[in-house]
């Protein structure tokens, strides 16, 4: 079976997801948008590397090593490095800051595979189209750049036989590079200009076309995420959810609200998978 | 018209008859539910005029006593007191009067409870009482050994102890924790306690509970653990068990006034939010107070006992004791503490006025520059009388106070905590001289520091080197403290435990080395693997681990908490000030991270000098940037930072309760200062006087 979602209940499900992550700083709901996010990679065709892994580990244990090396915040002393206090707490907020970083860098994975140009457009609608524009083509830019780069850079190494050697060589390549990139982007932005002047940009009444419209499955997940969104805040507004670092570490889990948290939380990631089928196909097509 | 009129009034007043029988039905039907009971029975109004009614039997006891003593006024019969201060029944008085309120001048029984306390072999249950009624009427501190200090032998020690301990606000979370399983240790089977056998004793229980309540209220509810909770709710369940039908209480099978103020004053030593309402109601108060005041005579005092169902003769401890509860309870009804010494007198120090209390108490704290010199008296004292005990050891002649310990106990008390005192001093001497220096060589050859003479090094280093030099500096020359050299006072606890820091050395390079790792194989793994990229990682993994080899690294100072504590006792009595770290209860429970600490200081130190080594001593952590012009700014104090409760939240300090105006790092000290460190949340404005 194939579910279509619209693209503002992803816009909804990305918005969500990445806010819980980076404002409750949970190791448990770390934990589960962990496990949804490497689901999510298998259903993107992704691979998890080991190169992956070890540079996520690289990540955080730099920074669980540096952050009590500028802060010594915290109750319980550990030693003292040059005078200044190193503390467990410091430490601990290094790996959840660290796991945040890693865990939000995931879902931005998934969420720029996911959200493609058009999803990014329809977004935005008929309403703020020029704030779509203006998205996706910055969304566009970098990647774009890069490749006409690696371009350019083949028809040099062809041109000069091979790579450059050594560091004046390096260094007039990449100036020359550099210049065909400028030349070349003044050039592409004349060939966009004048396409979308083709195609209309600028005129009085403008069409805006839509593939997608609502449907009953789109507005039923939207509906059931935004309201395992509000439970998952309920639960943190009510006394669940709660893992504090300073003074001391202390995570408290008193049953109840936690357990409603995890929950409502473990649905939010979860739900949409069902449309895993047109993601899997979308991704099969572009690549 | 008149007449419908009437019969409308009619028909209201059956209407509100129904109602009425209605919600008096219900309530019955509800009323034989146990806690719901209460809830109906507890209203506020009844409460205080339980607690007035109590108040007037306190003050009919002590007409009775001033009767008695044969003195017109309470301030006359407390001046008379004075002449048995430190005494079982008299101590109970003075408590129960400072807890009644009454607005009374307890200058002179403090002078002659003091002149008691220099006892040089104290029963270790006295002196706790006496620290105790100190306490209780306002006085921060007494001379002789501290609570903390002195040891435990029995339980009625161990009981006193966590009463005091807790009265006078440990230093640490490690006192209190100490205290309270020492105390825990001692229970029996059934969830009760006794002096001695495995058969739980009402007084005795009663008398641990009120320990509880006290360690409990100075913690706070999270703090004291799960284990003290469930020790509470056995020994009510105990006392209830023990409750007679009457409500009374009995010792040695002999109903008896005393066993139920015991039990009275364990109820009130906790507060509402302390216990759950079905702990407490294992107990029937109403019962236990109707059943106490069986045993008021005829003029208003207490008997021990009644004689064929009557009162006759007055007991002085009795009717101590029954005031006492009385008045605590009506303390706990009214929603004050009902603890027995002032629970919020920590918040606001009073100065200790031990050798000559020429203020009430509550002055003394206003006139701090004259009680200053008082202090640092009192400090030399204290440790010529710990000295003199030590040589006194030998001699004999310890009265054991009647009801607590054997005279045995005492005495072995006594001699091991001389035998303490006697081993850290010499350590303190010693130990840190052979092994600072090599440490001191070590450190010179790694940093660039140069092998000066000490007296080259002054503020101008960076603290952590003139700690290391300032400590070598005192240790070699000790008899001639001649300069105040500003890192004196800090004990360096590498020295005692260098291989924990070269665990930790080590430790920490495997930590570099694991991360070196992660990020070659990273690279290795990666798509767009360089050679710089390799070379980068060795470089900053070499620098890292060059770093980790070449600081210093230190121990927490309260892995060594005995040292700490004397150090501050055998301090030349250079320029001496107090220093206060707080965290207000507003904000906190009552938590406080540090109370008045005596501090040497030197005439170039900052605020922020002293803090920074009061923290290290005392292994609090703070947070500070130092900006590029040297302006200090403090972020954190033991893990509450800046921010933590609001936009205006943090860290400010009171100079002599003034405000500071600029940074920590600018504010130079003199001899007799009081520097308070407390946290604020508005900007400062909540928390200067």
């Amino acid at each position: 079976m194939r579910v279509y979602l619209h693209s503002r209940t992803w816009f909804l499900y990305f918005i969500m997801v990445i806010v819980i992550l980076m404002t409750f700083w949970h190791p448990i709901l770390l934990l589960i948008s962990l496990e949804s996010g490497l689901l999510w990679w298998r259903i993107l065709g992704r691979r998890l590397t080991a190169g992956h892994i070890f540079a996520a580990l690289a990540i955080i244990g730099l920074l669980t090593v540096a952050n009590p090396l500028i802060s010594s915040n915290g109750a319980t002393i550990l030693f003292y490095l040059n005078g200044r206090a190193i503390t467990t707490e410091a430490l601990a907020y290094g790996f959840l800051f660290a796991s945040v970083l890693v865990c939000t860098l995931l879902w931005c994975v998934i969420l720029s595979d996911v959200m493609t140009t058009d999803r990014w457009l329809n977004v935005c609608g008929r309403r703020f189209w020029r704030t779509g524009l203006v998205l996706t083509m910055v969304f566009r830019f970098f990647p774009l750049f890069t490749k006409q780069w690696q371009k350019i850079r083949e028809g040099q190494e062809a041109l000069e036989g091979g790579s450059p050697v050594g560091l004046k060589e390096t260094f007039r390549m990449t100036k020359r590079e550099l210049l065909c990139m400028l030349t070349w982007s003044l050039e592409h932005g004349f060939v966009t200009a004048d396409a979308m002047l083709a195609r209309g940009y600028g005129a009085a009444r403008r069409t805006f076309f839509n593939r997608e419209n609502y449907g009953a499955t789109s507005i039923g997940i939207a509906l059931a995420i935004a309201a395992a969104f509000a439970a998952v805040i309920t639960a943190a507004a009510s006394g669940g959810l709660e893992a504090q670092i300073y003074p001391y570490v202390r995570i408290h889990m008193d049953g109840g609200f936690d357990i409603l948290g995890f929950a409502a939380f473990f649905l939010l990631c979860h739900l949409p998978m069902i449309s895993y089928k047109v993601i899997r196909e979308e991704r099969r097509m572009r690549s | 018209m008149q007449n419908k009129m009437r019969r409308r009034r009619h028909n209201l007043i059956l209407w509100s008859l129904a109602v009425v029988l209605l919600l008096t039905s219900f309530f019955d039907a509800f009323s034989s539910v146990g806690p719901v009971r209460r809830v109906f029975a507890d209203t506020t109004a009844e409460r205080t005029s339980t607690a007035e009614q109590l108040l007037t039997k306190c003050r009919e006891a002590l007409s009775w006593k001033m009767k008695a003593a044969g003195v017109a006024s309470e301030q006359e019969l407390l001046d008379a007191m004075a002449a048995r201060a430190g005494r079982s029944p008299e101590d109970w008085y003075v408590l129960a009067m400072a807890k009644m309120g009454l607005k009374l001048d307890y200058t002179k029984y403090a002078n002659a409870l003091f002149e008691v306390c220099k006892d040089p072999e104290p029963t270790d249950v006295e002196q706790y009482r006496r620290y105790l009624t100190a306490r209780a009427m306002g006085y921060e501190d007494i001379p002789g050994t501290a609570p903390e200090k002195l040891k435990d032998k029995g339980i009625m020690s161990a009981i006193y102890r966590g009463y005091a301990v807790a009265a006078g606000r440990a230093s640490s979370s490690f006192v209190y924790g100490e205290t309270q399983s020492a105390l825990i240790a001692l229970k029996l089977a059934d969830g009760g306690y006794a002096l001695m056998g495995e058969t739980s004793d009402v007084d005795v229980t009663a008398f641990v509970l009120q320990a509880y309540g006290a360690l409990l209220g100075a913690q706070g509810k999270n703090a004291a653990g799960a284990e003290l909770a469930t020790a509470v709710s056995d020994a009510f369940a105990v006392l209830g068990k023990r409750q007679s039908a009457d409500g009374g209480y009995a010792s040695f099978g002999t109903a008896n006034a005393e066993s139920g103020a015991m039990v009275l004053l364990a109820l009130a030593a906790f507060s509402d939010k302390d216990i759950a309402a079905e702990v407490r109601n294992s107990v029937n108060a109403s019962a236990l107070i109707a059943a106490t005041d069986r045993f008021q005579t005829a003029k208003g005092g207490y008997a021990h006992a009644l004689s064929d169902g009557v009162a006759s003769m007055e007991n002085d401890l009795a009717t101590a004791q029954v005031m006492c509860a009385y008045a605590a309870y009506a303390s706990y009804l009214k929603g004050a503490s009902g603890r027995l010494y002032p629970v919020k007198a920590a918040a606001a120090p009073v100065e200790p006025t031990t050798q000559k209390p020429t203020q009430k108490p509550t002055e003394a704290s206003t006139e701090e520059t004259t009680a200053k010199k008082t202090e640092a008296s009192t400090e030399e004292t204290t440790k010529k009388g710990t000295e003199a005990s030590a040589e006194e050891t030998t001699k004999k002649g310890t009265e054991a106070s009647a009801q607590e310990t054997t005279a045995k106990g005492t005495e072995v008390s006594a001699e091991e905590t001389t035998e303490e005192t006697a081993e850290v001093s010499t350590e303190d001497t010693t130990e840190t001289s052979t092994e600072a220096s090599t440490e001191e060589t070590r450190e010179s050859s790694t940093e660039e520091t140069t092998v000066l003479p000490e007296e080259t090094t002054t503020s101008t280093d960076s603290t952590e080197s003139s700690f290391a030099e300032t400590t070598t500096k005192e240790d070699s020359n000790e008899t001639t403290p001649s300069t105040p050299t500003e890192g004196s006072d800090i004990e360096k606890s590498e020295d005692s435990s260098s291989t924990s820091a070269g665990t930790v050395r080590w430790i920490m390079t495997a930590v570099v080395a694991g991360l070196i790792l992660l990020g070659l194989l990273a690279n290795t793994c990666s798509k767009r693997r360089s050679k710089v990229t390799y070379v980068a990682i060795l470089v900053l993994g070499a620098a890292a681990l060059i770093f980790v080899w070449m600081s210093k690294i230190t121990l927490p100072e309260h892995a060594t908490q005995k040292q700490q504590q004397t150090y501050l006792e055998r301090l030349p009595a250079q320029g001496e000030f107090r220093i206060e770290i707080c965290i207000d209860q507003r904000v906190e429970g009552e938590e406080m991270l540090l109370t008045s600490r005596l501090v040497t200081v030197s005439e170039d130190d900052t605020v922020f000098d002293i803090l920074q080594r009061v923290a290290m001593a005392y292994g609090i952590a703070i947070d500070y940037t130092k900006s590029m012009v040297g302006t200090v700014y403090v972020r954190a104090i033991g893990g509450h930072a800046e921010f933590d409760r609001g936009a205006g939240s943090g860290w400010v300090f009171l100079v002599n309760d003034a405000l500071a105006t600029t940074d920590a790092g600018s504010v130079k000290l003199s001899a007799g200062d009081v520097v308070r460190w407390a946290y604020t949340l508005d900007l400062g404005k909540d928390v200067s006087p």
